[in-house]
């Protein structure tokens, strides 16, 4: 099993470098940058604990929504989804993007405490 | 007026029909549940003397008293208001006891010990009887100490409800018992947490750097610095809304820099895209 | 010319559109004003009283002070936080209507915007319906639904005005959110997906029913997934619908942690992990061979979805998720809560519905509304598996529960807005071409003389004949059948509103023999006097269900309330008016009740009273103290619940009878009936002369509905009981018995 997944992987990451744009690659780091802090926060969660709950809770989500929101956006922004996405432009991605994220940090804030 | 006349002729009666009175025919004795009094198990008191042997009952054992209040000068019967029973227990606690005339006049007190419990509030042991006779017409009240009684009477036995009970001291202080706040952790470990957590961000600009980030692409326009301004100025709020600002403050300066974003969001991206469609 | 005529027709449409929603949203309003018309403008029934209460609070004192409100005139002596124990929506709701009418310089009493509220919304819910069905279906369906909706007895039963509750803005805000989650499915914007969170927010703050939501979109993403129909809209937008809507749904104190922390929830974590993984097969299916995607998808999803399984279960035996609560369990077994948690089966509205009501709520679309869900299995596509859905679900909860025929009003309106639409499309259209396009504004047309009153009926019909006759007499035929239908339901939807919905509950209503209406107004009447005639800090106990309108009019302490939050406080209420009177008294001064307030409905045959509770009394006392109170000892002989001649001991020495009863034995019905008749059972009553030793009667209103008790205090000693001792002369003191005098101080 683990025999095959590692070359799979490997064809993956391969494959990452040669046929994807610089402007989805400039998301992807952001969301590696993202998904480091989680896994930083998520560790933290484990070694010392979840005390003020709401502070965990509301970065958590953070990281894990802005996570998905530029997710979001990298699928909206890819010219291979264009036929599934007729009636978002990348601009019109970009600014949903923005409006998102405005709504969520708001929140977050509310809920940092 | 009316009041001192009332003082008065109560006086008065008091006066003219006070008399000495004394106790006589006194019979005392424990008998078995369904024993009949006779002379061998009733003892004969006299007046203010004491019974040499105390008393020894148990709960199932009856008290008998027998006796007749007469007046002193023509030995007739009389009714005097108070007539008691008095226990005392060595805590200094006692139970009175009301003892009633029969048809005939004569006073009779006759219980099952276990019945009388009731009243003797879970007290038990040791006793001292005493007869209490008076009245407003009499001179000579009586109180006299006739017996000493050991008493077994069953304890346990329904408390006087929670609502009679009268208490007198101050009922207990409750302290409220705050939730105790769970450990935090140092200050150390939670700084270099806030560091650690902050380090991917290194991460983000050298990814950035390596891909090769570019503005070339935005338009010569003035929305575009009011754009970027009015979102750092919105985080900018976000932060001072985590310090100070309360929700409805914070909405209202929201409303005002989101509108300005907004249009100028707006103008930009759209440039942009009419820009990319020129150019296919 | 031809663009020109096409948007002039757009106008047209557009403008016929608005009409009928506007007057769909008239209709809705002005339907709903019987209560108003015929009482007056006055909050009704019990909970919107304590909303009252509540909105009044955080109006005068502001929002911050409202949601750290600890309210001590509830659960005498606990107190209730109000704040964190409320969905805050409905106050905020009407707060910000009060406030904008105020810098409008309209100053309006509170209790006038929240009278109208209920109403007001239903106009928004017409609107939202609207938009859900012309997503889903058409226009002319949406404004079939508007219309439906907007009258549809099911929903006005909740909504008229003065019932001051949270549905009557959480259906707009479930209508709101599914269509807003329609549209962002439909386009796969990340727009949509954070607008539908934040109705669903609205929806969080509003209703407890918001649970429902955040089932049934995972559902309707998971019908997605296993139907083979993911896209990566459907990503989009259930990925961000779900991370902006847990937190959001955050913010609601009452709410707090629960999205991370019960299972209710759970389903929706786990389709968002499930979404994610189906993302990342996608991406990664384009790049590999099938059979390498094969073993990633097979073996991948196998063990994550067993992790995710042990995970779950290690969370709720690790204490970190709550399991699936009670009222959870009773959704789907009914006699659950009967058995487990009485304090729920004891209210009517939680009891499994009748096939009558469907239909008296429901009338004629709930027999369309199949024939709807049929064209959306025949025609499905994204958006219509999630009607499907919702409505399936819905019937079934409908059928558990009477209260939860909310839920399925609306999408009943939908599917047979749907219905109706298709159908007069067919029949109504006509054959030539040209007049295509009109069709649409023929059914608007139809649909905005449906609400209209009925003194059009025979013009319609005749115009219709016209129109059909043409396309042959089967249409002719069946268009005037469906319209009479629809008019029917029109005349039914009215008479249901003004005769069974529109009642107060607060102030009754009776005829006389000759036709004259009684206005009983007894309620007040008792609240009044406690409000004039008791100290400011009283104390009323009373069953929970008049707690709120208690505190809500005579501005007391109550012991219980309608938020029955605490289950031993109500059962320990429950004991003492099961008890007798002497172990009701211990109860009673351990909660320092000063006033006891029955309803008692045997004067005028009020058959909601507290005799025909007080088996759920008893039930309730019984789950908290066994020993004490049994259930069967309050029966008759023959096992029947009877306060008559057969009546048990223990009832007819218990504190309820007694309280309901006193002084009851002296009232005469009529010339030839006996004394103490029972109206609202129908039989003469077990035991007339009913002495009270340890409370003393305090009032009685007009009509005997409200009796209210004053508790008496301790007695300066204790007396000898009065009929024991013989009078004899002066020497009064004397008596036979024996039992003596207590001297309580120290010799």
């Amino acid at each position: 099993m683990a025999a095959q997944v590692v070359p799979v992987i490997a064809k993956l990451l391969e494959d990452y470098q040669k046929t994807t744009s610089s402007k989805l690659k400039i998301i992807d780091a952001y969301m590696t940058y993202i998904l480091f802090t989680g896994i930083l926060q998520f560790v933290y969660c484990l070694l010392v604990g979840t005390f003020p709950f709401n502070s965990f809770l509301s970065g958590f989500i953070s990281t894990v929504t802005s996570f998905v929101l530029a997710s979001c956006l990298r699928m909206q922004v890819n010219q291979e989804n264009r036929s599934e996405f007729s009636s978002v432009s990348p601009e019109r991605a970009f600014a949903d993007f923005i409006f998102a994220n405005l709504i969520l940090h708001l929140v977050v804030v509310n809920f940092l405490g | 007026m009316r009041l001192l006349l009332a003082l008065g002729a109560i006086w008065a009666v008091a006066l003219a029909a006070s008399e000495d009175v004394t106790v006589n025919n006194f019979k005392v004795g424990i008998l078995a549940k369904d024993q009949q009094p006779d002379a061998e198990n009733l003892k004969t008191v006299a007046i203010f003397s004491k019974l040499p042997s105390g008393l020894t009952a148990d709960a199932s054992q009856r008290l008998y008293v027998s006796f007749n209040v007469v007046k002193k000068a023509d030995n007739a019967k009389v009714k005097p208001q108070q007539v008691f029973l008095r226990f005392v227990a060595p805590s200094g606690e006692d139970v009175v006891l009301v003892v009633n005339p029969d048809a005939n006049g004569n006073y009779i007190y006759d219980s099952v010990l276990r019945t009388a419990a009731k009243s003797f509030r879970n007290l038990s042991g040791q006793f001292k009887i005493s007869l209490l006779v008076g009245d407003v017409t009499i001179k000579n009240p009586i109180n006299w100490q006739f017996a000493d009684i050991d008493a077994a009477l069953p304890t346990a036995y329904e408390p006087t409800p929670k609502s009679q009970q009268v208490r007198y001291e101050p009922m207990e202080e409750i302290t409220h018992v705050f939730r105790q706040p769970e450990k935090r952790p140092s200050a150390l470990i939670s700084d270099a947490f806030t560091i650690i957590v902050l380090a991917p961000f290194v991460i983000l600009f050298v990814l950035w750097a390596r891909i090769g980030i570019n503005f070339q692409n935005a338009p010569a326009s003035p929305f575009v610095p009011i754009f970027h301004i009015g979102l750092a100025g919105i985080f900018g709020l976000y932060i001072l809304f985590w310090i100070q600002f309360d929700m409805f403050e914070t909405l209202k300066y929201l409303s005002v820099l989101g509108f300005l974003t907004f249009v100028a969001g707006n103008r930009v991206l759209r440039a942009i895209a009419e820009g990319k469609q020129k150019s296919e | 010319m031809i663009t020109a005529s096409r948007s002039s027709q757009l106008g047209a449409t557009t403008l016929l559109t608005i009409v009928i929603l506007a007057l769909a949203w008239f209709v809705g309003f002005a339907s709903r004003l019987f209560a108003i018309v015929r009482f007056e403008s006055i909050i009704h029934e019990f909970d919107p009283w304590f909303n009252y209460r509540a909105t009044h609070h955080m109006v005068q004192h502001g929002f911050y002070k409202f949601l750290n409100w600890f309210d001590e005139r509830a659960w005498y002596p606990l107190g209730r936080i109000v704040g964190g124990t409320v969905y805050p929506g409905l106050m905020v709701t009407s707060g910000l209507i009060h406030w904008i009418l105020d810098s409008l310089n309209f100053h309006v009493h509170i209790r006038e915007v929240c009278v109208f509220l209920a109403p007001t919304f239903s106009g928004l819910t017409a609107i939202a319906t609207y938009l859900l069905t012309k997503e889903l279906w058409s226009p002319g369906a949406g404004l079939f639904a508007a219309c439906f909706i907007a009258i549809s007895p099911g929903y006005t039963s909740r909504s008229v005005a003065g019932s001051y509750d949270n549905e009557g803005i959480a259906i707009f805000a479930l209508q709101f959110t599914y269509y807003l989650w329609v549209k962002s499915l439909k386009t796969g914007s990340i727009m949509w997906a954070s607008l539908c969170a934040l109705s669903y927010f609205y929806m969080v703050s509003a209703w407890g029913g918001y649970v429902f939501i955040i089932n049934l979109i995972p559902l309707h993403a998971l019908a997605l997934i296993v139907m083979g129909r993911y896209s990566s809209r459907l990503f989009v937008s259930y990925t961000s619908f779900y991370c902006l809507a847990t937190i959001l749904s955050m913010q609601v104190p009452f709410v707090g942690f629960q999205p991370v922390r019960t299972s209710e929830h759970m389903p929706a974590f786990g389709v968002f992990g499930l979404l994610q993984i189906v993302a990342l097969m996608h991406y990664a299916r384009n790049r590999i061979t099938r059979q390498q995607f094969m073993t990633l998808f097979v073996g991948g999803l196998t063990i994550l979805g067993g992790l995710a399984v042990v995970v779950y279960f290690a969370l709720v035996w690790g204490g970190y998720v709550a399991p699936f609560s009670g009222r959870f369990y009773s959704l789907w077994d009914t006699g659950y809560a009967k058995i487990h948690i009485p304090i729920i089966a004891s209210v009517s509205e939680h009891q499994p519905t009748t096939w009558v009501s469907f239909f008296f709520d429901l009338h004629i679309t709930a027999a369309v509304f199949p024939v709807g869900l049929w064209y959306c299995i025949k025609k499905v596509n994204d958006e219509r598996v999630f009607i499907i859905l919702y409505a399936v679900s819905a019937v079934y909860f409908a059928g558990v529960m009477v209260r939860l025929m909310l839920t399925l009003t609306p999408a009943v309106c939908v599917l047979a807005g749907i219905g109706f639409s298709y159908t007069f499309e067919k029949y109504l259209k006509d054959e030539e071409t040209k007049e295509r396009s009109s069709s649409q504004s023929t059914n608007t047309k139809d649909e905005k003389l449906y609400d209209k009153a009925a003194k059009n009926v025979k013009s319609r019909n005749a115009a219709d004949g016209e129109e059909t006759a043409v396309s042959g007499n089967v249409r002719t035929v069946i268009s005037i059948i469906l319209v009479i239908f629809l008019l029917m339901f029109v005349v039914h939807a009215t008479y249901v509103t003004s005769n069974a919905y529109s009642h107060p509950s607060v102030v009754l209503q009776s005829s006389t023999s000759n036709g004259d209406r009684i206005i009983m107004d007894d309620f007040r009447e008792a609240y009044h006097w406690l409000r004039e005639n008791t100290a400011d800090d009283a104390r009323i106990m009373s069953w929970w269900d008049y707690g709120y309108q208690i505190a809500g009019m005579a501005n007391r302490t109550t012991l219980v309330d309608n938020n029955t939050w605490n289950n031993s406080h109500i059962a320990l209420v429950g004991k003492a008016m099961s008890s007798n009177e002497s172990a009701a008294y211990e109860i009673m001064t351990e909660l320092d009740v000063d006033y006891i307030l029955v309803i008692f409905g045997g004067v005028i045959g009020y058959s909601g009273d507290d005799i025909n509770k007080f088996l759920w009394m008893v039930r309730i006392a019984q789950g908290e103290h066994p020993k004490d109170i049994r259930e069967e000892n309050y029966f008759t002989a023959s096992g029947e619940y009877s306060t008559g001649a057969g009546a048990s001991e223990t009832m007819l020495n218990c504190l309820m009878y007694k309280m309901s009863y006193y002084r009851f034995g002296e009232t005469r019905v009529g010339y030839n009936q006996a004394g103490g008749f029972d109206r609202t059972r129908g039989y003469v009553i077990g035991k007339k002369d009913i002495t009270l030793e340890y409370i003393e009667e305090a009032y009685t209103t007009e009509n005997w509905l409200v009796r209210i008790y004053k508790r008496k205090k301790l007695p300066n000693r204790p007396t000898v009981k009065e009929a024991t001792i013989p009078i004899k002369g002066k020497k009064a003191a004397q008596g036979k018995n024996k039992k003596g005098v207590i001297r309580t101080a120290k010799a």
